[in-house]
Protein backbone atom coordinates (compact mmCIF):
# COMPACT_ATOMS: atom_id res chain seq x y z
CA UNK A 1 0.00 0.00 0.00
CA UNK A 2 1.17 3.44 -0.56
CA UNK A 3 0.76 6.91 0.72
CA UNK A 4 -1.82 8.07 -1.96
CA UNK A 5 -4.50 5.37 -1.38
CA UNK A 6 -3.98 6.89 2.25
CA UNK A 7 -4.36 9.92 1.64
CA UNK A 8 -7.64 11.97 2.57
CA UNK A 9 -8.69 15.50 0.55
CA UNK A 10 -9.24 16.74 4.21
CA UNK A 11 -7.32 19.03 6.68
CA UNK A 12 -6.15 21.68 3.92
CA UNK A 13 -5.96 25.18 5.14
CA UNK A 14 -4.12 28.47 3.46
CA UNK A 15 -1.64 31.14 4.69
CA UNK A 16 -3.96 34.18 5.46
CA UNK A 17 -6.39 31.35 7.73
CA UNK A 18 -6.99 32.48 11.27
CA UNK A 19 -5.40 30.32 13.60
CA UNK A 20 -8.26 30.32 15.66
CA UNK A 21 -10.52 29.36 12.58
CA UNK A 22 -8.16 26.48 12.05
CA UNK A 23 -8.53 24.95 15.42
CA UNK A 24 -11.98 25.37 15.11
CA UNK A 25 -11.39 22.96 11.94
CA UNK A 26 -9.72 20.35 13.85
CA UNK A 27 -12.04 20.06 16.72
CA UNK A 28 -15.27 20.38 13.92
CA UNK A 29 -13.35 17.54 11.53
CA UNK A 30 -11.50 15.59 14.57
CA UNK A 31 -8.16 15.95 12.85
CA UNK A 32 -5.10 15.54 15.12
CA UNK A 33 -3.48 18.52 12.52
CA UNK A 34 -3.87 20.59 9.19
CA UNK A 35 -1.83 21.19 6.52
CA UNK A 36 -0.97 24.69 4.85
CA UNK A 37 -0.89 25.04 1.27
CA UNK A 38 -0.07 27.60 -0.61
CA UNK A 39 -2.26 29.52 -3.28
CA UNK A 40 -0.76 26.91 -6.36
CA UNK A 41 -1.37 23.93 -3.50
CA UNK A 42 2.46 23.47 -2.89
CA UNK A 43 2.20 21.75 0.75
CA UNK A 44 3.91 24.18 2.82
CA UNK A 45 4.07 22.84 6.27
CA UNK A 46 2.00 20.45 8.94
CA UNK A 47 0.37 22.32 12.03
CA UNK A 48 -0.56 19.48 14.74
CA UNK A 49 -2.78 20.16 16.90
CA UNK A 50 -0.85 20.28 19.51
CA UNK A 51 1.32 23.31 17.97
CA UNK A 52 -1.93 25.05 18.09
CA UNK A 53 -2.05 24.44 21.62
CA UNK A 54 1.61 25.31 22.49
CA UNK A 55 0.97 28.68 20.35
CA UNK A 56 -1.97 29.32 22.93
CA UNK A 57 0.67 29.24 25.88
CA UNK A 58 2.13 32.57 26.36
CA UNK A 59 6.06 32.32 25.67
CA UNK A 60 6.49 33.53 29.53
CA UNK A 61 4.83 30.31 30.65
CA UNK A 62 6.86 28.10 28.17
CA UNK A 63 9.42 29.70 30.37
CA UNK A 64 8.31 29.24 33.76
CA UNK A 65 5.75 26.48 33.37
CA UNK A 66 4.99 26.95 37.59
CA UNK A 67 3.01 30.02 36.46
CA UNK A 68 0.75 28.26 34.55
CA UNK A 69 -0.52 26.90 38.02
CA UNK A 70 -1.47 30.30 39.19
CA UNK A 71 -3.86 31.33 37.27
CA UNK A 72 -7.33 31.28 37.61
CA UNK A 73 -9.71 28.50 35.87
CA UNK A 74 -11.82 30.77 34.46
CA UNK A 75 -9.13 32.82 32.87
CA UNK A 76 -6.84 30.02 31.70
CA UNK A 77 -10.60 28.08 29.74
CA UNK A 78 -10.07 31.09 27.73
CA UNK A 79 -6.45 30.48 26.40
CA UNK A 80 -7.24 30.11 22.98
CA UNK A 81 -8.36 33.72 23.35
CA UNK A 82 -4.68 34.70 22.53
CA UNK A 83 -4.92 33.51 18.83
CA UNK A 84 -7.55 35.71 17.62
CA UNK A 85 -5.43 38.00 15.63
CA UNK A 86 -2.85 35.30 14.64
CA UNK A 87 -2.74 34.19 11.34
CA UNK A 88 -0.88 30.82 9.93
CA UNK A 89 1.60 32.85 7.75
CA UNK A 90 2.28 33.46 11.70
CA UNK A 91 3.33 30.96 12.87
CA UNK A 92 5.19 29.66 9.52
CA UNK A 93 7.22 32.68 10.20
CA UNK A 94 8.22 31.86 13.39
CA UNK A 95 8.16 27.83 12.91
CA UNK A 96 11.16 25.77 13.13
CA UNK A 97 12.51 24.45 9.75
CA UNK A 98 11.31 20.70 9.84
CA UNK A 99 7.68 21.17 10.01
CA UNK A 100 7.34 20.63 7.12
CA UNK A 101 6.02 17.21 7.05
CA UNK A 102 5.69 15.93 3.59
CA UNK A 103 5.79 12.70 1.94
CA UNK A 104 5.71 11.77 -1.37
CA UNK A 105 2.67 9.93 -3.20
CA UNK A 106 4.43 6.80 -3.66
CA UNK A 107 5.54 6.10 0.08
CA UNK A 108 5.42 3.21 1.42
CA UNK A 109 4.00 2.51 4.61
CA UNK A 110 7.42 2.03 6.20
CA UNK A 111 8.44 5.20 4.73
CA UNK A 112 5.39 7.28 5.84
CA UNK A 113 6.10 5.69 9.72
CA UNK A 114 9.67 6.70 9.73
CA UNK A 115 8.93 10.29 8.66
CA UNK A 116 6.33 10.52 11.21
CA UNK A 117 8.52 9.15 14.05
CA UNK A 118 11.51 11.38 13.11
CA UNK A 119 9.38 14.09 13.05
CA UNK A 120 7.25 13.19 16.09
CA UNK A 121 4.21 13.99 14.49
CA UNK A 122 0.77 12.14 13.60
CA UNK A 123 -0.06 14.29 11.26
CA UNK A 124 1.43 14.52 7.05
CA UNK A 125 0.77 15.75 4.05
CA UNK A 126 0.92 14.06 0.57
CA UNK A 127 1.42 15.27 -2.26
CA UNK A 128 1.51 14.37 -5.76
CA UNK A 129 3.66 13.66 -8.69
CA UNK A 130 3.17 17.78 -9.98
CA UNK A 131 4.36 18.46 -6.18
CA UNK A 132 0.57 20.21 -4.90
CA UNK A 133 -1.00 17.88 -2.03
CA UNK A 134 -3.36 15.32 -2.21
CA UNK A 135 -4.68 15.25 0.84
CA UNK A 136 -3.78 14.60 4.64
CA UNK A 137 -2.58 10.86 6.15
CA UNK A 138 -2.76 10.45 9.65
CA UNK A 139 -1.25 7.78 11.93
CA UNK A 140 -4.32 6.42 12.85
CA UNK A 141 -5.09 5.57 8.83
CA UNK A 142 -1.69 4.05 8.94
CA UNK A 143 -2.12 1.78 11.62
CA UNK A 144 -4.89 0.55 10.67
CA UNK A 145 -3.59 -0.18 6.73
CA UNK A 146 -0.91 -2.11 8.42
CA UNK A 147 -3.28 -3.82 10.84
CA UNK A 148 -5.28 -5.17 7.78
CA UNK A 149 -2.89 -6.29 6.12
CA UNK A 150 -1.74 -8.51 9.06
CA UNK B 1 58.71 41.94 22.69
CA UNK B 2 56.99 39.07 25.10
CA UNK B 3 55.27 41.90 26.70
CA UNK B 4 54.02 43.28 23.11
CA UNK B 5 52.59 39.85 22.56
CA UNK B 6 50.96 39.60 25.71
CA UNK B 7 49.26 42.92 24.91
CA UNK B 8 48.86 42.36 21.89
CA UNK B 9 46.77 39.21 22.45
CA UNK B 10 44.88 40.78 25.51
CA UNK B 11 43.61 44.14 23.09
CA UNK B 12 42.54 41.82 20.21
CA UNK B 13 40.12 39.77 22.75
CA UNK B 14 38.99 42.47 24.32
CA UNK B 15 37.37 44.08 21.29
CA UNK B 16 36.45 40.76 20.34
CA UNK B 17 34.67 41.03 23.23
CA UNK B 18 33.35 44.30 23.37
CA UNK B 19 32.31 43.81 19.02
CA UNK B 20 30.73 40.64 20.08
CA UNK B 21 32.18 39.81 16.45
CA UNK B 22 32.68 36.29 18.10
CA UNK B 23 31.11 34.77 20.79
CA UNK B 24 33.05 36.11 23.86
CA UNK B 25 33.99 32.47 25.51
CA UNK B 26 35.84 31.55 21.80
CA UNK B 27 37.21 34.84 21.79
CA UNK B 28 38.84 34.45 25.28
CA UNK B 29 40.14 30.98 24.44
CA UNK B 30 41.27 31.86 21.01
CA UNK B 31 43.85 34.78 23.35
CA UNK B 32 44.77 31.58 26.03
CA UNK B 33 45.60 29.55 22.64
CA UNK B 34 47.92 32.11 22.16
CA UNK B 35 49.10 33.30 25.02
CA UNK B 36 50.46 29.34 25.40
CA UNK B 37 51.10 28.90 21.47
CA UNK B 38 54.02 32.11 22.15
CA UNK B 39 55.41 30.32 25.34
CA UNK B 40 54.13 33.74 28.06
CA UNK B 41 52.46 31.14 30.30
CA UNK B 42 52.76 27.35 30.38
CA UNK B 43 50.64 24.92 32.57
CA UNK B 44 52.57 25.83 35.82
CA UNK B 45 51.49 29.45 36.08
CA UNK B 46 47.88 29.02 34.40
CA UNK B 47 46.88 26.15 36.46
CA UNK B 48 48.90 26.54 40.24
CA UNK B 49 49.94 29.62 40.53
CA UNK B 50 48.07 32.07 42.72
CA UNK B 51 50.00 35.31 41.36
CA UNK B 52 49.25 34.70 37.35
CA UNK B 53 46.52 31.58 37.58
CA UNK B 54 43.12 30.85 37.36
CA UNK B 55 41.35 31.85 40.52
CA UNK B 56 39.43 28.63 41.49
CA UNK B 57 38.16 30.15 44.41
CA UNK B 58 36.11 32.65 41.81
CA UNK B 59 35.25 29.48 39.86
CA UNK B 60 33.98 27.26 42.39
CA UNK B 61 32.06 29.82 44.10
CA UNK B 62 30.06 30.66 41.13
CA UNK B 63 29.47 26.86 40.78
CA UNK B 64 28.42 26.35 43.80
CA UNK B 65 26.22 29.18 43.82
CA UNK B 66 24.96 28.03 40.30
CA UNK B 67 23.64 24.82 42.09
CA UNK B 68 22.33 26.66 45.38
CA UNK B 69 20.60 28.79 42.78
CA UNK B 70 19.39 25.37 40.22
CA UNK B 71 17.91 24.00 43.54
CA UNK B 72 15.86 27.02 44.89
CA UNK B 73 14.37 27.56 41.44
CA UNK B 74 12.80 24.79 41.40
CA UNK B 75 10.72 25.08 44.96
CA UNK B 76 8.67 28.31 43.25
CA UNK B 77 9.79 30.38 46.03
CA UNK B 78 10.55 33.43 43.88
CA UNK B 79 7.34 32.82 41.75
CA UNK B 80 5.68 33.09 44.73
CA UNK B 81 6.80 35.96 46.35
CA UNK B 82 6.11 38.30 43.17
CA UNK B 83 3.02 37.07 42.65
CA UNK B 84 2.11 37.70 46.36
CA UNK B 85 3.90 40.87 46.06
CA UNK B 86 1.62 41.92 43.15
CA UNK B 87 -1.47 41.11 45.30
CA UNK B 88 -0.41 43.19 48.26
CA UNK B 89 -0.23 46.45 45.74
CA UNK B 90 -3.72 45.63 44.55
CA UNK B 91 -2.59 45.84 41.07
CA UNK B 92 -1.49 49.83 41.69
CA UNK B 93 1.52 50.14 38.97
CA UNK B 94 4.01 52.44 40.91
CA UNK B 95 3.50 50.20 44.48
CA UNK B 96 4.16 47.00 42.30
CA UNK B 97 7.08 48.33 40.21
CA UNK B 98 8.53 49.32 43.93
CA UNK B 99 7.97 45.83 45.28
CA UNK B 100 8.98 43.70 42.05
CA UNK B 101 11.98 45.83 41.91
CA UNK B 102 13.00 45.50 45.53
CA UNK B 103 12.80 42.06 45.85
CA UNK B 104 14.76 41.71 42.69
CA UNK B 105 17.51 43.72 44.19
CA UNK B 106 17.60 41.90 47.65
CA UNK B 107 17.01 38.38 45.77
CA UNK B 108 20.30 40.12 43.24
CA UNK B 109 22.37 40.36 46.72
CA UNK B 110 21.86 36.82 47.21
CA UNK B 111 21.94 34.78 43.47
CA UNK B 112 23.75 35.96 40.75
CA UNK B 113 21.99 38.87 38.62
CA UNK B 114 21.17 37.05 35.07
CA UNK B 115 19.72 34.34 36.98
CA UNK B 116 17.69 37.14 39.54
CA UNK B 117 16.29 38.54 35.95
CA UNK B 118 15.31 35.25 34.12
CA UNK B 119 13.17 34.37 37.27
CA UNK B 120 11.33 37.66 37.85
CA UNK B 121 10.96 38.44 33.70
CA UNK B 122 8.38 35.56 33.60
CA UNK B 123 6.41 36.60 36.36
CA UNK B 124 6.51 40.17 35.25
CA UNK B 125 4.77 39.66 31.82
CA UNK B 126 1.83 37.46 33.37
CA UNK B 127 1.29 40.66 35.95
CA UNK B 128 1.47 43.01 33.41
CA UNK B 129 -0.01 41.46 30.76
CA UNK B 130 -3.18 40.81 33.58
CA UNK B 131 -3.02 44.21 34.55
CA UNK B 132 -3.15 45.87 30.83
CA UNK B 133 0.35 47.11 31.47
CA UNK B 134 3.14 47.64 29.06
CA UNK B 135 6.01 45.54 30.55
CA UNK B 136 8.77 47.10 29.28
CA UNK B 137 9.38 49.99 31.69
CA UNK B 138 9.27 46.76 34.84
CA UNK B 139 11.84 44.72 33.23
CA UNK B 140 14.04 47.38 32.60
CA UNK B 141 13.49 48.76 35.97
CA UNK B 142 14.04 45.32 37.23
CA UNK B 143 17.39 44.76 35.88
CA UNK B 144 18.47 48.23 36.93
CA UNK B 145 17.56 47.38 40.30
CA UNK B 146 19.01 43.80 39.93
CA UNK B 147 22.58 45.93 39.04
CA UNK B 148 22.40 48.01 41.86
CA UNK B 149 21.12 45.36 44.62
CA UNK B 150 23.61 42.63 43.10
CA UNK B 151 26.68 45.74 44.22
CA UNK B 152 26.03 45.38 47.83
CA UNK B 153 27.72 41.11 48.43
CA UNK B 154 30.55 38.97 47.73
CA UNK B 155 28.05 37.37 45.48
CA UNK B 156 25.73 39.52 44.25
CA UNK B 157 27.82 40.27 41.43
CA UNK B 158 30.49 38.50 39.13
CA UNK B 159 32.79 41.03 39.94
CA UNK B 160 32.61 41.62 43.49
CA UNK B 161 33.67 37.49 43.47
CA UNK B 162 36.75 38.70 41.44
CA UNK B 163 37.22 41.57 43.73
CA UNK B 164 36.72 39.77 46.99
CA UNK B 165 38.73 36.87 46.08
CA UNK B 166 41.88 39.16 44.73
CA UNK B 167 41.32 41.74 47.86
CA UNK B 168 41.05 38.74 50.43
CA UNK B 169 37.44 40.64 51.36
CA UNK B 170 34.82 38.54 53.02
CA UNK B 171 30.75 38.61 52.63
CA UNK B 172 30.61 40.44 55.58
CA UNK B 173 33.28 43.34 54.73
CA UNK B 174 31.13 43.80 51.57
CA UNK B 175 28.11 44.20 53.40
CA UNK B 176 29.28 46.57 56.00
CA UNK B 177 31.02 48.65 53.15
CA UNK B 178 29.14 48.90 49.99
CA UNK B 179 25.23 47.85 51.91
CA UNK B 180 24.93 51.23 53.11
CA UNK B 181 25.56 52.70 50.01
CA UNK B 182 23.66 50.20 48.08
CA UNK B 183 20.77 50.98 50.40
CA UNK B 184 20.74 54.64 49.54
CA UNK B 185 20.94 53.98 45.75
CA UNK B 186 17.95 51.36 45.52
CA UNK B 187 15.91 54.29 47.78
CA UNK B 188 17.36 56.99 45.12
CA UNK B 189 17.02 54.24 42.56
CA UNK B 190 12.69 54.13 43.73
CA UNK B 191 11.99 57.54 44.11
CA UNK B 192 13.57 58.59 40.47
CA UNK B 193 11.62 55.75 39.18
CA UNK B 194 8.21 57.10 39.60
CA UNK B 195 9.32 59.78 37.46
CA UNK B 196 11.16 58.39 34.86
CA UNK B 197 8.58 55.70 34.06
CA UNK B 198 5.54 57.37 35.26
CA UNK B 199 3.70 56.91 31.44
CA UNK B 200 4.15 53.43 32.31
CA UNK B 201 1.45 53.88 35.75
CA UNK B 202 -1.48 53.56 34.25
CA UNK B 203 -4.27 51.72 36.00
CA UNK B 204 -7.58 49.69 35.09
CA UNK B 205 -10.06 48.53 37.80
CA UNK B 206 -11.00 45.67 36.00
CA UNK B 207 -8.18 44.27 35.19
CA UNK B 208 -6.18 45.03 38.64
CA UNK B 209 -9.38 42.25 40.13
CA UNK B 210 -7.68 39.42 37.93
CA UNK B 211 -4.42 39.89 39.46
CA UNK B 212 -6.01 39.06 42.64
CA UNK B 213 -7.24 35.92 41.03
CA UNK B 214 -3.67 34.90 41.05
CA UNK B 215 -2.94 31.97 42.98
CA UNK B 216 0.28 32.43 44.66
CA UNK B 217 0.38 29.08 46.59
CA UNK B 218 -0.08 27.10 43.63
CA UNK B 219 3.42 28.16 42.43
CA UNK B 220 4.77 25.87 45.12
CA UNK B 221 5.08 22.24 43.93
CA UNK B 222 5.67 20.77 47.14
CA UNK B 223 6.20 22.50 50.00
CA UNK B 224 8.39 20.38 52.06
CA UNK B 225 10.93 21.09 49.28
CA UNK B 226 10.37 24.89 49.95
CA UNK B 227 11.43 24.53 53.58
CA UNK B 228 14.14 22.05 52.80
CA UNK B 229 15.47 24.45 50.02
CA UNK B 230 15.14 27.70 52.86
CA UNK B 231 17.12 25.95 55.28
CA UNK B 232 20.08 24.86 52.70
CA UNK B 233 20.08 28.81 51.42
CA UNK B 234 20.15 29.65 55.22
CA UNK B 235 22.98 27.87 56.05
CA UNK B 236 24.78 28.97 52.73
CA UNK B 237 23.99 32.75 53.73
CA UNK B 238 25.29 31.78 58.14
CA UNK B 239 28.57 30.09 56.12
CA UNK B 240 29.25 33.28 54.59
CA UNK B 241 28.76 35.29 57.23
CA UNK B 242 31.12 33.04 59.79
CA UNK B 243 33.03 31.98 56.79
CA UNK B 244 36.30 34.31 58.23
CA UNK B 245 36.01 33.06 61.88
CA UNK B 246 35.05 29.69 60.72
CA UNK B 247 38.09 29.63 58.51
CA UNK B 248 37.31 28.58 55.19
CA UNK B 249 36.51 30.34 52.13
CA UNK B 250 33.66 31.50 50.47
CA UNK B 251 33.79 28.86 47.79
CA UNK B 252 33.90 26.35 50.57
CA UNK B 253 30.45 27.52 51.89
CA UNK B 254 29.06 27.70 48.13
CA UNK B 255 30.49 24.34 47.10
CA UNK B 256 28.95 22.82 50.50
CA UNK B 257 25.78 25.04 49.86
CA UNK B 258 25.51 23.42 45.79
CA UNK B 259 25.89 19.61 47.53
CA UNK B 260 23.69 20.37 49.98
CA UNK B 261 21.07 21.75 47.97
CA UNK B 262 21.33 18.63 45.38
CA UNK B 263 20.35 16.19 48.30
CA UNK B 264 18.12 18.80 50.17
CA UNK B 265 16.02 19.81 46.96
CA UNK B 266 16.62 15.69 45.02
CA UNK B 267 16.16 16.38 40.69
CA UNK B 268 17.53 14.94 37.99
CA UNK B 269 21.30 15.84 37.68
CA UNK B 270 20.71 16.71 34.47
CA UNK B 271 18.84 19.46 35.63
CA UNK B 272 20.75 20.62 37.71
CA UNK B 273 23.45 20.67 35.51
CA UNK B 274 21.44 22.67 32.76
CA UNK B 275 21.25 25.61 35.19
CA UNK B 276 25.16 25.25 35.75
CA UNK B 277 26.39 27.93 33.04
CA UNK B 278 29.35 26.25 31.88
CA UNK B 279 30.16 28.71 29.22
CA UNK B 280 30.48 31.50 31.99
CA UNK B 281 32.86 29.35 33.93
CA UNK B 282 35.21 28.70 31.18
CA UNK B 283 34.92 32.33 29.99
CA UNK B 284 36.37 33.16 33.56
CA UNK B 285 38.86 30.65 33.51
CA UNK B 286 40.41 32.35 30.23
CA UNK B 287 40.24 35.60 31.54
CA UNK B 288 42.54 34.81 34.64
CA UNK B 289 44.80 32.98 32.31
CA UNK B 290 45.06 35.99 29.52
CA UNK B 291 45.14 38.72 32.74
CA UNK B 292 48.07 36.41 34.68
CA UNK B 293 49.83 36.14 31.24
CA UNK B 294 49.76 39.85 31.45
CA UNK B 295 50.86 40.00 35.01
CA UNK B 296 53.62 37.09 34.44
CA UNK B 297 55.17 39.99 31.59
CA UNK B 298 55.03 42.70 34.07
CA UNK B 299 52.24 44.61 32.43
CA UNK B 300 50.29 45.36 34.93
CA UNK B 301 52.52 45.98 37.36
CA UNK B 302 53.90 48.99 35.06
CA UNK B 303 49.94 50.28 34.53
CA UNK B 304 50.21 50.02 38.34
CA UNK B 305 53.04 51.96 38.79
CA UNK B 306 51.95 54.54 36.46
CA UNK B 307 48.67 55.19 38.11
CA UNK B 308 50.88 55.24 41.46
CA UNK B 309 52.31 57.98 39.83
CA UNK B 310 49.28 60.03 38.24
CA UNK B 311 47.70 60.14 41.47
CA UNK B 312 50.51 61.21 43.28
CA UNK B 313 50.16 60.37 46.09
CA UNK B 314 46.52 61.59 46.29
CA UNK B 315 43.73 58.79 47.66
CA UNK B 316 40.86 61.24 47.07
CA UNK B 317 42.53 61.40 42.68
CA UNK B 318 42.87 57.46 43.21
CA UNK B 319 39.42 56.63 44.84
CA UNK B 320 37.51 58.91 42.43
CA UNK B 321 39.73 58.16 38.94
CA UNK B 322 38.66 54.53 39.96
CA UNK B 323 35.27 54.98 40.78
CA UNK B 324 34.03 57.39 37.43
CA UNK B 325 36.67 55.12 35.53
CA UNK B 326 35.36 52.05 35.93
CA UNK B 327 32.04 53.13 35.94
CA UNK B 328 32.52 54.79 32.10
CA UNK B 329 34.25 51.87 31.02
CA UNK B 330 31.67 48.91 32.76
CA UNK B 331 29.33 51.10 30.54
CA UNK B 332 31.19 50.25 27.03
CA UNK B 333 32.55 46.85 27.84
CA UNK B 334 31.24 43.73 29.90
CA UNK B 335 32.38 44.44 34.09
CA UNK B 336 33.84 41.15 34.49
CA UNK B 337 36.56 41.41 32.38
CA UNK B 338 37.03 44.83 33.56
CA UNK B 339 37.27 43.86 37.01
CA UNK B 340 39.30 40.46 36.13
CA UNK B 341 42.11 43.04 34.48
CA UNK B 342 41.96 45.68 36.83
CA UNK B 343 42.17 43.80 39.91
CA UNK B 344 45.75 42.75 40.28
CA UNK B 345 46.43 46.43 38.89
CA UNK B 346 44.41 48.26 42.08
CA UNK B 347 45.96 45.63 44.00
CA UNK B 348 49.69 46.70 42.63
CA UNK B 349 48.52 49.92 43.15
CA UNK B 350 47.52 49.41 46.99
CA UNK B 351 51.03 47.70 47.24
CA UNK B 352 52.73 50.68 45.99
CA UNK B 353 51.65 53.45 47.99
CA UNK B 354 49.46 51.72 51.23
CA UNK B 355 48.36 55.71 52.18
CA UNK B 356 45.88 55.77 48.85
CA UNK B 357 43.85 52.48 50.54
CA UNK B 358 42.48 53.52 53.74
CA UNK B 359 39.84 51.15 54.63
CA UNK B 360 40.70 49.57 51.22
CA UNK B 361 38.40 52.29 49.59
CA UNK B 362 40.30 51.64 46.15
CA UNK B 363 38.35 48.06 46.39
CA UNK B 364 34.78 49.52 47.40
CA UNK B 365 35.28 52.50 44.01
CA UNK B 366 36.35 49.38 42.01
CA UNK B 367 33.23 47.38 43.05
CA UNK B 368 30.72 50.50 42.70
CA UNK B 369 31.92 52.03 39.89
CA UNK B 370 31.87 48.53 37.59
CA UNK B 371 28.99 47.23 39.17
CA UNK B 372 26.93 50.28 38.67
CA UNK B 373 28.39 51.48 35.92
CA UNK B 374 27.49 48.05 34.13
CA UNK B 375 23.36 50.04 34.38
CA UNK B 376 24.64 52.70 32.20
CA UNK B 377 24.00 51.10 28.48
CA UNK B 378 22.26 47.91 27.00
CA UNK B 379 25.49 46.34 26.90
CA UNK B 380 27.11 47.26 30.52
CA UNK B 381 25.78 44.12 32.03
CA UNK B 382 25.30 40.40 31.17
CA UNK B 383 21.73 40.89 32.98
CA UNK B 384 21.07 43.64 30.52
CA UNK B 385 21.47 41.64 27.32
CA UNK B 386 19.50 38.73 29.24
CA UNK B 387 17.21 41.16 29.66
CA UNK B 388 16.55 42.51 26.22
CA UNK B 389 16.96 39.22 24.33
CA UNK B 390 13.69 37.80 26.43
CA UNK B 391 11.82 41.22 25.87
CA UNK B 392 11.97 40.74 22.40
CA UNK B 393 11.32 37.11 22.84
CA UNK B 394 8.36 38.03 24.30
CA UNK B 395 7.38 40.39 22.06
CA UNK B 396 8.27 43.85 23.41
CA UNK B 397 11.56 44.44 22.08
CA UNK B 398 13.73 46.45 23.73
CA UNK B 399 16.25 49.05 21.72
CA UNK B 400 19.75 50.11 22.49
CA UNK B 401 18.81 53.81 23.32
CA UNK B 402 15.22 52.88 25.42
CA UNK B 403 17.43 50.97 27.24
CA UNK B 404 20.14 53.36 27.66
CA UNK B 405 18.21 56.73 28.38
CA UNK B 406 16.75 55.42 31.52
CA UNK B 407 20.57 53.16 32.34
CA UNK B 408 22.41 55.95 31.84
CA UNK B 409 20.34 58.99 34.07
CA UNK B 410 20.24 55.93 36.88
CA UNK B 411 24.03 55.39 36.37
CA UNK B 412 24.65 59.26 37.20
CA UNK B 413 22.60 59.13 39.82
CA UNK B 414 23.90 56.53 41.74
CA UNK B 415 27.90 56.56 40.77
CA UNK B 416 27.42 60.32 41.83
CA UNK B 417 25.76 59.55 45.28
CA UNK B 418 28.86 57.55 46.19
CA UNK B 419 31.28 60.48 45.85
CA UNK B 420 30.28 61.48 49.50
CA UNK B 421 29.72 58.20 50.80
CA UNK B 422 32.87 57.39 49.71
CA UNK B 423 34.68 60.59 50.74
CA UNK B 424 32.59 61.08 54.26
CA UNK B 425 33.68 56.88 55.58
CA UNK B 426 37.07 56.49 54.02
CA UNK B 427 38.71 60.22 52.91
CA UNK B 428 37.00 62.66 55.31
Amino acid sequence: MIAKQLAQPVGLVTTSDSVHDVARRMVDEGLPGLAVVADDGRPLAVLPASQVLGLAVPAYIKDDPSLARVVDEASADRLIDGLASLTVQGVLDDAEPDLLGTVPHDATLLEVACVMSQLRVSFLVVSGPDGKALGTITAQSVLGASLSQA
Amino acid sequence: MTTALAVGIFLVVYVLIATERVPRVVAVLGGVAGVFAVGIVGAQESFYSEETGIDWNVIFLLLGMMLVVAGLRRTGLFEFMAIWSAKRTRGRPYPLLVLLTTLTAVASAMLDNVTTVLLVAPVTLLVCSRLKLNPIPFLIAEVLASNIGGASTLVGDPPNIIIGSRADLSFVDFLVNLGPIILIAMVAFLLLSRWVFRDAFTYDSDAAKSVMQLDEREAIADPKLLVRGLVVLAFVLVGFVLQRSLGIDPSIVALLGGGAMMLAVPGPTEEYMKHVEWETLVFFMGLFVLVGALVQVGAIDALATALTDAVAGDPVAATFGILFGSAALSAIVDNIPYVATMSPVVEQLAANDPTLNPGNVLWWSLALGADLGGNATAIGASANVVVIGIAKRYGYPISFWQFTRYGLLVTVVTVVLCVPYLWLRYLA
